[in-house]
């Protein structure tokens, strides 16, 4: 009855496809799962200055009291040797991250999909062959190690950090706009739409580009996480998030010498961590079951 | 015919080579323009703030510093060609002579990793595909998520504190115990070393202490590798064409290692050459986890220490090795897959 | 009196997807003598292929499973019959040509490979025959389904044949061994029209000169009326008439055979085609009684209640229908 009445209210295509997009979405429990998670993280990122229990852990505190206690009713993840509450810490850590992550993907995705846009469409020319080595450089050496190089040679800071990574992700998605393009270019709607004379700009936006949307919006969801993990082993060794500021990364690196012992000052941020990347690769999953066609 | 193919894969392999360095040239020009436009002086971060002036400008003049920016790339391009990477910061010693120190180990490394992966992938991914939606082929996809999330320092540190702490079965670090007495170097080869001069147990040492490094590095790539032959098997298990082995007669078991097999190892090969990647840039970290005495901690170091000339020469390296293993993916891919020559054949 | 090569007495088998238990195969009986050359023709979806895999045994078991009924080769029942067993028969007894020769090789070994590795397995060749002998016995069955210069075509790969040629190198492949029994499912079909005469002119040439018997499955009837003795027509899971192919043809009996005939237009003038009304039903919920009912112009109240079993018109004539009930 009421799908009736939802029906009449939006009988436009529109929320159609919506619909379907979130039934093929929501069929695997997993990927709503990934969804509450992914959500919760931001709502917890977000309020991080309002719900954390201990604000005052995050910077330069010192209450030797308090250190080194084992996860107890006052303090849920335990301290650290400062006696800093190590929840707020993973709360504020998650922030930070979260925003760099972000951050990188604000920089990298439009600009690379942007690029092999123009890449593919303007394919054989010396347009596309500038930008496509210029890929093969940045892609000669796995992510990491390059973003560490780069790292280290700069000054260690958030700011830097993030176009460290920004300067080498963008070139993934150039890549995988340009091989979807090209293999577009061929079909029919191309040609249709360049028959009546559609300028490039319309067809590469308007025509090629949301047949990529899917592949992109996946990507973008998993890379949130692959970032997180770039992030903290970039911090874990000291190239990245500087203290005071907690990263998951530093926070675990800083931990690692007071195991076994005091085991939770490490394994709260590492199985938040995991817990992060999870969901963020759950989410993307479910993303990319969104677009898929139902087979008949 | 069979020699003009022939002809055009080497031809093929040629022009890659040819490509990969140039391509190795961009890089070393980006990483040589970053490291030379950062703030601060490398010749007085390398000696400290206590050492006098002229010891600093001595230095500066002998990294060229003095010149402009083009004239430092090609001295450095010019010792690059020659395997002269220049004299490290911190040791004093010729890069290249110390990266050759630590290489081997970081290669052996490699090589059980690369065993663990393929051994382990290829084995719960098929496993999992001939049970399938069996509890085996639920316990097999939880490792393989398990893998695929966790990353590789965190399990060294977890690995670390459970396996040789909480329940001490296998040692925290290095790479054989300090109270054996290591082989006598012939491969740089730890555990073949010992082999070969049939010291046991050096080699029984030497194998425990690569465990826990191994597992840490392989694991993200056995999962990923895990997931995507059971992906394939699964596709192929209901192809036509196996059902119409079976209308042949062909005994089972031959059509699991022959007909299954061949197709099913293309997809897992092929992103073995990510993974190795991955493997890589992660090895940074569970080597000085694990103070492993390798390449990948030899790097970590240089990069805190910036010790710029070993810095640029391990990237290189990274990057020479990465398109190196990049080929012969894709040759054994080839191998594997005869259609895409072929296609690429007939459009000719 | 001789016994039949291979007989099928009421095969159930039915299919378990997402929605629900699809009932495909409702009883099927199929009788084929040595050298008989049997036509199968039914619409898409009826059960044919299902049936020829049950035979074979290669139907994809989690999904299917036979919940009824036996199947004798030479008097035995392959379906009680373990793998090994089986395999025997697979190897010189039964041998199937599927629908689509292209999914039927696998891409990634040559078609020399291939056929050389069915040689190697179908008995054919003696304990320690070498490399020379299969590859001349592989050659000749090349040769044998009309393929030039074999030598060469032995190295080349699926992706590079076209797509007769892969029809002929299934042939070659199915024939390679002793069998008495062939079942061809829709030859050339996924080729054009000239191509797929020239593969069944083939395939009739092979069949008499080694005298197996053949099932031909097709779902056009003029397929299946040159080149049979003995037809049998497949609607929604069953048999429901078979008749000497002449005798069929000219003559059909049952409800759905009449409708089939009249919807292959005539050269000779007279009204345009009819078309049978409705559809055929869904396999999860099929009608009680005859699956034909819904469809059926004759239809009596029985038909709802009750599936009609084959009523012998006469030696070689049966017909699945209450009409012709004694």
């Amino acid at each position: 009855m009421r799908q009736g009445i939802i029906n009449k209210l939006h009988s436009s295509k529109k929320w159609e496809s919506v619909q379907r997009g979130w039934y093929n979405f929501s069929r695997n429990n997993l990927s709503v799962l990934g969804l509450v998670i992914v959500l919760s993280i931001i709502l917890i990122a977000i309020l991080a200055p309002v719900i954390s229990p201990h604000p005052e852990s995050v910077g330069r505190y010192v209450n030797f009291e308090a250190a080194k206690q084992a996860p107890n009713a006052k303090y849920w993840f335990g301290t650290d040797i400062f006696g800093r509450d190590i929840l707020t810490r993973t709360i504020f850590a998650f922030r930070y991250s979260l925003f760099m992550a972000v951050m990188v993907i604000i920089m990298a995705a439009p600009l690379g999909v942007t690029l092999g846009l123009i890449a593919g469409y303007f394919q054989g020319t010396k347009i596309d062959s500038i930008i496509m080595r210029s890929t093969d450089i940045f892609l000669a050496v796995p992510p990491l190690i390059l973003a560490m190089a780069i790292c280290s040679v700069l000054v260690p800071s958030l700011g830097n950090t993030i176009l460290a990574i920004g300067a080498l992700w963008w070139t993934w998605y150039t890549r995988m706009v340009y091989s979807m393009v090209t293999s577009l270019r061929g079909e029919f709607f191309v040609y249709a739409a360049e028959l009546p004379g559609a300028s490039n700009l319309h067809i590469l936006f308007k025509e090629i580009l949301p047949n990529c949307l899917s592949e992109i919006l996946t990507k973008m969801t998993l890379d949130v996480g692959a970032v997180v993990m770039i992030g903290s082993s970039l911090s874990f060794v000291g190239l990245g998030a500087q203290p005071p500021t907690s990263d998951l990364g530093n926070m675990i690196a800083d931990a690692t010498q007071y195991l076994p012992d005091q085991w939770w000052m490490a394994i709260f941020p590492g199985v938040s961590l995991m817990i992060a990347v999870m969901a963020f690769n759950l989410l993307g999953d479910g993303i990319r079951d969104m677009y898929q066609v139902e087979e008949a | 015919m069979k020699i003009s193919r022939l002809n055009r894969q080497i031809t093929d392999i040629l022009r890659r080579l040819v490509y990969s360095i140039l391509v190795l040239l961009g890089l070393s020009l980006v990483i040589f323009i970053i490291s030379r436009i950062m703030p601060g002086d490398p010749a007085r971060m390398a000696l400290g703030p206590r050492a006098p002036e002229e010891v600093v400008q001595r230095l500066r003049v002998e990294m060229h510093l003095d010149k402009t920016i083009p004239v430092q790339y090609l001295h450095w391009l010019k010792g690059a060609v020659q395997g002269d990477f220049g004299k490290s910061l911190r040791s004093e010693r010729p890069v290249m002579e110390d990266i050759m120190n630590v290489f081997p180990a970081t290669l052996e490394l490699a090589f059980y990793i690369l065993i663990f992966m393929s051994i382990f992938g290829f084995g719960i991914g098929t496993l999992s595909a001939r049970y399938r939606d069996t509890w085996v082929d639920n316990l097999g996809r939880i490792i393989s998520y398990l893998g695929m999330i966790t990353p590789p320092f965190v399990f060294a540190l977890l690995g670390m504190m459970v396996f040789a702490y909480f329940i001490p079965i296998l040692p925290p670090m290095g790479r054989i115990s300090p109270d054996i007495v290591a082989p006598v170097k012939i491969t740089g080869f730890l555990t073949v070393d010992a082999l070969i001069q049939g010291n046991f147990t050096a080699f029984f040492s030497a194998l425990r202490h690569l465990i826990l490094p191994t597992i840490s590095l392989g694991l993200v790539g056995m999962a990923e590798e895990s997931r995507i032959v059971r992906g394939s098997v699964c596709n192929n298990m209901d192809q036509d064409y196996i059902a119409a082995a079976r209308s042949y007669g062909i005994p089972e078991r031959i059509i699991t290692f022959r007909d299954l097999l061949k197709p099913s190892l293309i997809p897992g090969v092929s992103i073995l050459g990510l993974e190795f990647a991955t493997v890589m840039a992660n090895a940074l970290l569970v080597e000085l986890i694990f103070n492993w005495p390798g390449f990948a901690r030899y790097t970590m170091k240089a990069m805190l220490g910036k010790d710029l000339n070993a810095i640029s020469a391990a990237v290189l390296l990274v990057g020479v090795v990465f398109i190196f293993s990049n080929i012969l993916v894709d040759i054994a891919v080839n191998i594997l897959d005869p259609r895409i020559k072929l296609i690429r054949e007939r459009e000719e | 009196m001789q016994t039949p090569l291979l007989e099928i007495k009421d095969l159930y088998v039915h299919f378990k997807t997402f929605e629900g238990y699809l009932k495909v195969l409702d009883g099927v009986n199929l009788t084929v003598w040595p050298g008989e050359k049997v036509g199968l023709v039914g619409e898409a979806g009826c059960g044919k292929t299902t049936t020829m895999k049950s035979i074979m045994k290669i139907l994809a078991m989690p999904p299917a499973k036979i919940t009824g009924g036996r199947i004798l080769f030479k008097g035995k029942d392959i379906l009680k019959m373990s793998t090994p067993e089986f395999n025997q028969i697979r190897r010189s007894g039964i041998s199937m040509i599927f629908q689509d020769p292209t999914a039927a090789l696998n891409p990634v070994f040559s078609i020399g490979s291939q056929i050389k590795n069915v040689i190697k397995y179908s008995g054919v060749l003696r304990q320690n025959a070498g490399k020379g002998s299969i590859q001349d016995h592989a050659e000749k069955a090349l040769e044998n389904v009309m393929l030039q210069d074999p030598e060469r075509l032995l190295l080349n790969y699926p992706i590079q044949l076209s797509g007769g040629m892969r029809q002929r190198i299934c042939i070659a492949m199915a024939l390679v061994s002793n069998l008495e029994l062939l079942l061809a499912d829709e030859p050339g079909t996924s080729l054009d029209v000239t191509i797929k005469d020239q593969i069944l002119r083939l395939l009739d040439e092979l069949v008499r000169e080694r005298g197996v018997s053949i099932i031909l499955i097709s779902h056009a009837l003029g397929t299946v009326k040159n080149i049979t003795d003995t037809t049998y027509v497949m609607y929604a899971g069953s048999m429901v008439e078979t008749a000497r192919t002449e005798k069929l043809f000219s003559e059909p009996l049952h409800p759905y055979t009449r409708g089939l005939m009249d919807t292959v237009p005539k050269l000779t003038g007279g009204e345009l085609p009819h078309e049978i009304p409705g559809h055929i039903p869904r396999y999860i919920d099929p009608p009680p009684g005859c699956r034909f009912n819904p469809r059926c112009e004759h239809i009596m109240p029985i038909c709802r209640e009750k599936k009609p079993p084959f009523f012998e018109v006469d030696d070689t004539n049966k017909v699945a229908c209450w009409l012709f009930q004694k």
